[in-house]
């Protein structure tokens, strides 16, 4: 059938204006963060399950591509519709659909913010703890196909651990439930968190589950001072050795701080070798022990100067600054890579040496913050596409940065997932027979290989 | 690519800044109220550039796309690049101004309506006397949803009152500050009790009002229409009315006059004696409360008013483009007897943008629904705001979502302990 033909089929079956060919909103759906830019050939915009289903079913038998987007912040390509075809874009779906207080759970929709899921919950006194940074724009579903994490995965882990169950629709149109509002649930395999991280590639979800905490009564923040990288990631070490698990625990080394510096003033000191930026939170009591004792380490380590913050205000102004670490770097070079190698966290100096060296290497500036608390660091590759040149030596940078992360014994992704950017270094962590078993749970799911298809593997 | 003006050019190579981040999507209010991204600054940006790169047509729908932006500017001080899309959307209606000619409503409007306060008050006028004798209820609803945006049109305008029915009174003594009023047109037609409200201020101020016959309309919608040529013209009559009665201070009540009239400066003079001049008219133009606040010294009346409580909603020009934000807000708190309660996204566009209400109205109410529900939940018993095109659009909320809370400006407030 011809494509037009589809999206008359599509118009009749879920509404003339949840569909557009029009070559402007094909443009406007054609990128996400990543460099890539392709149109769909065709936008759909669902307002319920059977909407989705309803293209599903349309697109398998027509064996049409779909691709799967939120707010599009991927920046790995996962957004991008490599073969054209079909763009759902499922920010329409957005509404919070339950807050179950005497459960502690939350039902919403794949299109919620992440930042809004969390305010509203929040209201009540509980707590979402998954904190991507995009999580002012991003979408919960786009957070559940990403397996979205942030700074506060070291205490409270990422996407995956607050996931109970999904309602997801299958390539094939068929609808899925999974996993419910049950904390403990053994029975068969857990398809919930085989679907968790799956990058749009298995099922579109189109209802989510998730599990909610209390809110922490208090938090501390306070920010060290280092002249030696080395000794800042001793320092983290230590802290958690010593049985405190910071919410937050966040390495800059002196290329970001002076970047940041520049862009807005978080009274980041610019001759510094590296900063940590370190928050603990829980009960009053527990909160002011543990800053004294987290600032102790932090000076036994070498740092040459540790700021308490004493007002929320203060901890906001010190938070500022790695919050806008990917703006700062934006302002610096038109494209920004942010690299996601993870790797055992006492492996973190050495890799943070080794994106060092590569900088020396190629004469680049690479800075590089990251979650040190989980050994996920984020060295960004900086570039101007007008200059052709530098795309070549970015390209070289990020590969010697793999090739460590890997022998290291880490990932070439943390957080940010495969997509198109990194499905070639996959073969380089992943076995064949990893591979194998993969390509088979994905031709179950997807026989004709049309959800979000060149994504991941 | 296309050759396309040197303008757009240059914004064109800012856009490479673009990193796609999506923090726009945080505070658009058009694609908060549509949730299509052909919407939001990170699209709008987009279209432009396929279009510069010639891969894109300067199509109808194009055209719509990039006139849906209010101009509010929130996304500017969101980049991360500060990529100004405001300025990229007029620079592109220029660009389709140029390739296809001005659409003919808008050169209509724009070259004989809104040239001067009383040409623009005479339309107004004629739809009031069209709402007495019921012409406006066998309207199509369409059109009948745009009429019902406007308020209640008073019998006379300022102009009218001022000019020709009140003897001014001669000053006696001279006074510490010689301050041209700049009364725009809303403010001549719809509100001409806060003009009377504004001298009033001034002279408690220490202030002789000077308020030029010959001022015309500020031009700011001919800069947001990209019609150079009469921005040009409305400027330098306006430059002249002022600037020959050699004025220490221009004073506006109103933050979208007060950006086009800030906005002279920048404007594309034909010389250099001009440029100056509108330099010299620029740095003189100030809001009326900027004015009070950080010139004058704010004074406050004797008399008491009754308890009550306020909010304040910022107009984008006013708090975008002129930074006026914690000037009405400290006017308002000095008050006695005023509470003062923020209400949540205060500086969220209203969706009035000049005629985008009328434009695009369907869009321009959902915006304004979320300002209404934000204005419900201050509690406030006045809804204040310093730009009389947001009151108007505010006004036009309050009776379509049955809000009790009355529109004002925060002069008008201030006005009553005199």
């Amino acid at each position: 059938m011809k494509l037009e033909n589809v999206a008359r089929e599509l118009a009749d079956s879920i509404g003339r204006n949840k569909v557009s060919t029009a070559t402007e909103d094909l443009i406007c759906y054609s990128y996400d963060v990543s460099t890539y830019i392709k149109r769909p050939d065709i936008v759909v915009k669902p307002e319920t399950t059977e909407d989705v289903a309803a293209v599903m079913k349309i697109a398998n038998r027509e064996k049409i591509a779909v691709t799967p987007r939120g707010s599009a912040t991927n920046n790995c390509g996962g957004n991008i519709p490599l073969q054209g075809g079909i763009v759902i874009d499922m920010v329409g779906m957005n509404k919070i659909l339950e807050i179950d207080k005497e459960n502690l759970i939350a039902v919403c929709q794949p299109g919620v913010i992440n930042g809004h899921l969390k305010a509203e919950v929040a209201k009540l006194g509980f707590f979402y703890p998954p904190d991507p940074q995009a999580m002012d724009m991003c979408t919960i579903g786009g957070n559940i196909a990403t397996d979205a994490g942030g700074p506060q995965a070291v205490k409270y882990g990422v996407t995956r651990s607050y996931v109970l169950g999904l309602e997801v629709v299958l390539p094939t149109g068929e609808v899925l439930r999974t996993g419910g509002k049950m904390i403990k649930d053994v029975s068969g395999y857990n398809l919930t968190q085989l679907l968790v991280g799956s990058e749009g590639t298995l099922g579109i979800v189109t209802e989510i589950t998730v599990r909610l905490i209390p809110m922490p009564e208090a938090r501390r923040t306070m920010l060290a001072v280092y002249d030696d990288l080395t000794d800042a990631s001793v320092a983290v070490t230590r802290i958690l050795d010593n049985k405190v698990v910071p919410s937050m625990l966040e390495l800059l080394d002196k290329t970001s701080a002076v970047l940041i510096q520049n862009y807005i003033d978080s009274g980041y000191p610019t001759d510094a070798e590296a900063l940590l930026l370190i928050e603990v939170d829980g009960s009053k009591a527990e909160v002011d022990t543990q800053i004294i004792k987290v600032r102790d380490i932090c000076s036994s380590c070498g740092a040459r100067e540790v700021r308490l913050a004493n007002t929320p205000e203060e901890a906001e102004a010190i938070w500022a600054g790695r919050k806008s670490g990917f703006a700062a770097l934006s302002a610096y070079k038109p494209v920004v890579l942010p690299e996601d190698c993870t790797v055992p966290r006492n492996k973190l100096p050495q890799m943070m040496r080794k994106v060092q060296e590569v900088a020396q290497k190629y004469d680049i500036l690479i800075p590089t913050f990251g979650h040190a608390g989980d050994g996920n660091a984020h060295p960004h590759i900086c570039y101007d596409p007008r200059h052709p040149e530098e795309i070549e030596i970015a390209e070289k940078a990020i590969q010697d940065i793999y090739k460590e992360a890997i022998a290291l014994g880490g990932t070439i992704t943390g957080e940010h997932g495969v997509g198109i950017v990194k499905k070639e270094l996959m073969p380089l962590q992943h076995p064949e027979l990893n591979l194998r078993l993969m390509a088979a749970i994905k031709q179950i799911f997807d026989p004709n290989n049309i959800l979000n298809p060149g994504k991941g593997f | 690519m296309r050759t396309v003006s040197k303008r757009l050019e240059e914004l064109y190579y800012k856009t490479d800044r673009c990193v796609r981040c999506g923090r726009c999507i945080v505070v658009c209010p058009t694609y908060n109220a549509t949730m299509n991204e052909a919407m939001l600054s990170r699209g709008r940006i987009r279209l432009v550039r396929e279009y510069v790169e010639g891969s894109l047509k300067l199509s109808e729908r194009l055209k719509l796309y990039n006139n849906l932006c209010l101009g509010c500017g929130a996304c500017v001080e969101r980049c991360p690049s500060r990529i100004d899309t405001p300025e990229l959307v007029i620079q592109m209606k220029e660009e389709m101004n140029k390739q296809e000619g001005m659409a003919l409503t808008d050169s209509l409007l724009l070259r004989k309506v809104m040239t001067s306060p009383q040409s623009f008050r005479r339309v107004i006028r004629l739809l009031s006397l069209n709402r007495k004798i019921g012409v406006t209820k066998i309207l199509p609803e369409v059109l009948k949803s745009k009429e019902q945006i406007l308020p209640e049109i008073p019998e006379k305008s300022f102009r009218d009152l001022y000019y020709k029915n009140e003897k001014k009174q001669e000053q006696t003594s001279p006074r510490k500050f010689r301050v041209g009023y700049f009364v725009g047109c809303l403010t001549n037609a719809l509100y001409p009790s806060l003009a009377f409200d504004m001298i009033k201020v001034l002279e408690q101020h220490d202030c002789e009002v000077i308020i030029p016959e010959e001022s015309v309309c500020c031009g700011l919608p001919h800069q947001a229409y990209a019609d150079n040529t009469q921005a040009l013209q409305l400027a330098s009559k306006n430059m002249q009315a002022f600037l020959d009665k050699k004025v220490d201070y221009i004073v506006t009540d109103c933050g979208s006059c007060g950006h086009g009239l800030k906005h002279y400066q920048s404007l594309d003079w034909n010389s250099e004696e001009e440029r100056l001049r509108a330099q010299e008219f620029s740095s003189k133009m100030l809001d009326i409360h900027q004015f009070l606040v950080d010139v004058a010294g704010l004074k406050v009346g004797p008399k008491p008013i009754e308890d009550c409580s306020v909010t304040y909603h910022d107009s984008c020009h006013l708090s975008r483009n002129l930074k006026v934000k914690s000037q009405p807000r400290e006017i308002l708190r000095s008050i006695p007897g005023v509470e003062f309660k923020e209400m949540p996204e205060a500086n969220w566009c209203c969706g009035a943008a000049g005629s985008y209400s009328f434009q695009h109205t369907d869009i321009s109410q959902k915006i304004l629904k979320r300002k209404m529900d934000n204005v419900k939940s201050s509690g406030a018993q006045y809804l204040t705001a310093g730009c009389p095109g947001c009151m108007m659009q505010l006004d036009h909320g309050k009776r379509e979502f049955s809000l009790q809370t009355e529109v004002l400006h925060p002069i008008q407030i201030l006005a009553r302990t005199f």
